[in-house]
């Protein structure tokens, strides 16, 4: 064999024999491990949430806490090797952001500690088995957003509003499963609906162009793939004098009308608390799987006086005002 | 890089062999650039995963995601062959259509598959808790695949389909029905992507709509990089290169996905990706490389 064909297998021999790995770490530090499916807006604010809630409990990356983090670009081939990394790094938590990366997490191992986010339907996408003390080695965070108050919301900001519009990644479980529950609360609000695919982030300004007409106002339920472009939609609904309304609340500093619930960064918090009981020896399978409570109402100035809209007193008084009138 | 990184890649390296080898047969033999299997992988997941929700044998299951495959390519062949829709035009709308048609099977986006009998399942069984069990079944499902494709590829038929991709017009004067062969080799490839999928599937907990995500890249990168690093004259010997190419892309990934300490950043993965693949493609044709193995040889 010639060298130009031994050497870099040699060398990637080398680079991936399992005894050349980091000498083991001390043991005074806590490590975890966090496994995105992609870098989007959103779910690095859980991750970074998570890690602002580890800090303040005094875990900070680098002191006493060692943070690894990888992300998939979107790639499901990659997130089957970056969950099987993390699981040899054994670290004392593996956090995953997205369904098909808690899946993947739980299909590599059934011992380590997993706190899963942003599985909107814990149940459905059988992470796990019962939501209250859930058993196994997996709890977590789901980010289903409270949306019967968020329909009163919008019932009280647009009280005329009988046509209501959906855009969500149909390639999205927790959309779908948003839309799901949406479709249980329509009737006794008097709304009825009419959907709007957007399966990437490049086409939410067609899907919102589409329901131009048939529609007096637009929800958006907890979807990456449509937040990652939500600009594109509210524009459209300045222009058209459509009201969006959005299931997260930091979204609406970004033109949205209003929303009440939680942000992302919440999400990534409310599973601090649960890394820090498994820190403490709390096993997973004992910890009740949560939807974040602290429950804030944000409205956009500026978006209600575009569309002529007016802020009723009973949300006025509880919301904080974002943007400029 | 740790032993289950090491076999994580190996794992998934294998599993995207099968659709290197439907590349291959594809791309190289009848030199039909296949976009399809952007939608036949994760209808292979698709299809095993509904069926073994539904209480189906998932032998059976993975078995019906091959078949599934192949009609997959059957609308490919049938748009190109047919239709005279330019053949990379007529990969693309299969794999845009499959998206729904995945939906529509799953009836959902993401199928679980956790607390599902797979395949796998014995093994975890047999082996408890031996994260090389996986990949091993793997490398002897992979290896027994080779030889049957081996075996198909000097058969007459086999014959017939290389050399429809050599010269479709003196293949045709020689009374070989060339979209007949068009038709055999999509069929095949996307079955053997499908088979990949659902295997996949099996491994990862669930099967997801979005699964299909770079798969072509791979299934490219896997048999560019597999001829030119093991550079093999032979047919026979160059499916095993594709399949190691599949398993050296793999390994490349978990490398960048291991370099996190240099100061790159997650989001650089995929271009340290590229760069070593590339890396790979380049070092053992370099010129002065060349020159050297045209006299040895």
């Amino acid at each position: 064999m010639k060298w130009t064909t031994w050497a870099p297998m040699a060398l990637v021999a080398c680079l991936t024999f399992p005894g050349l790995q980091a000498p083991a770490q001390a043991q005074s530090e806590q490590r975890i491990a966090i496994a995105n499916m992609v870098d989007i807006p959103q779910l690095l604010e859980v991750r970074d949430g998570l890690l602002s809630g580890l800090k303040a409990a005094g875990y900070e990356d680098g002191r006493n806490l060692k943070v690894s983090y990888l992300s998939a670009q979107g790639n499901a081939g990659t997130a089957a090797q970056i969950v099987r990394k993390f699981v040899g790094e054994k670290p004392d938590v593996l956090v995953t952001i997205t369904t098909p990366m808690a899946q993947s997490a739980l299909s590599a191992t059934r011992t380590l500690p997993v706190v899963f986010t942003v599985v909107t339907d814990p149940l459905g996408a059988k992470v796990v088995k019962s939501l209250k003390k859930p058993g196994g080695n997996a709890t977590g965070i789901s980010d289903l957003a409270p949306i019967d108050r968020q329909l009163k919301m919008i019932k009280a900001m647009v009280p005329n509003a009988k046509r209501l519009g959906v855009i969500a990644n149909p390639g999205l479980d927790g959309s779908n499963y948003q839309i799901e529950v949406l479709k249980g609360l329509l009737g006794q609000y008097g709304l009825s609906l009419t959907q709007a695919s957007a399966p990437n982030s490049n086409e939410v300004s067609s899907a919102m162009r589409s329901l131009i007409g048939k529609v007096d106002v637009v929800w958006i339920p907890n979807d990456p793939t449509v937040y990652a472009a939500l600009e594109s939609a509210t524009r459209i609904g300045l222009e058209q004098k459509i009201p969006v309304f959005t299931a997260e609340t930091r979204t609406v500093e970004r033109g949205s009308v209003a929303s009440v619930g939680f942000d992302y960064t919440a999400v990534g918090q409310e599973a601090a608390k649960q890394v820090l009981q498994i820190f403490k020896g709390t096993k997973p399978g004992d910890i009740d799987v949560l939807m974040p409570q602290a429950y804030r109402t944000v409205v956009n100035a500026g978006s209600v006086a575009a569309l002529g809209l007016t802020i009723p007193p009973e949300i006025e008084r509880v919301a904080n005002i974002v943007g400029k009138r | 890089m740790n032993l289950y990184a090491w076999l994580g890649a190996v794992e998934t390296g294998l599993i995207f062999g099968f659709v290197a080898l439907g590349t291959y047969l594809t791309f190289r033999l009848l030199n039909f650039p296949d976009i399809t299997v952007e939608g036949s992988f994760p209808l292979g997941a698709a299809v095993s995963a509904a069926l073994m929700v539904h209480g189906v044998n998932p032998y059976l299951a993975t078995v019906a995601a091959f078949g599934a495959g192949m009609l997959a390519g059957s609308v490919t062949a049938f748009m190109n062959v047919q239709m005279r829709i330019l053949h990379i035009l007529s990969g693309i709308l299969t794999a845009v259509a499959l998206y729904s048609i995945n939906m529509r099977v799953m009836e959902r986006p993401n199928l679980p598959l956790l607390g599902v009998d797979t395949v796998f399942t014995p093994l975890q069984t047999w082996f408890p808790d031996n994260p090389a069990s996986t990949p091993i079944a793997l490398a002897l499902v992979c290896l027994l695949v080779i030889l049957v494709l081996n075996r198909f590829l000097v058969s007459e038929m086999g014959l017939a389909l290389r050399s429809t991709g050599v010269n479709a017009r003196m293949s045709a004067a020689y009374g070989i029905r060339t979209g007949r062969m068009t038709w055999l080799g999509l069929a095949l490839a996307n079955g053997l992507a499908a088979f990949g999928g659902a295997l996949f599937a099996q491994t990862q907990g669930s099967a997801d709509v979005n699964m299909g995500v770079g798969v072509v890249v791979i299934g490219f990168a896997a048999v560019i990089g597999g001829t030119v690093l093991l550079r093999s004259a032979t047919v026979r010997t160059t499916t095993f290169a594709v399949v190691a190419g599949a398993v050296l892309y793999r390994v490349a990934v978990a490398l960048a996905l291991g370099v996190e300490r240099i100061g790159l950043t997650p989001s650089d993965l995929n271009l340290v990706t590229a760069v070593l693949v590339a890396a790979a493609l380049v070092a053992p044709g370099a010129r002065f490389f060349k020159r050297r193995a045209r006299a040895t040889r």
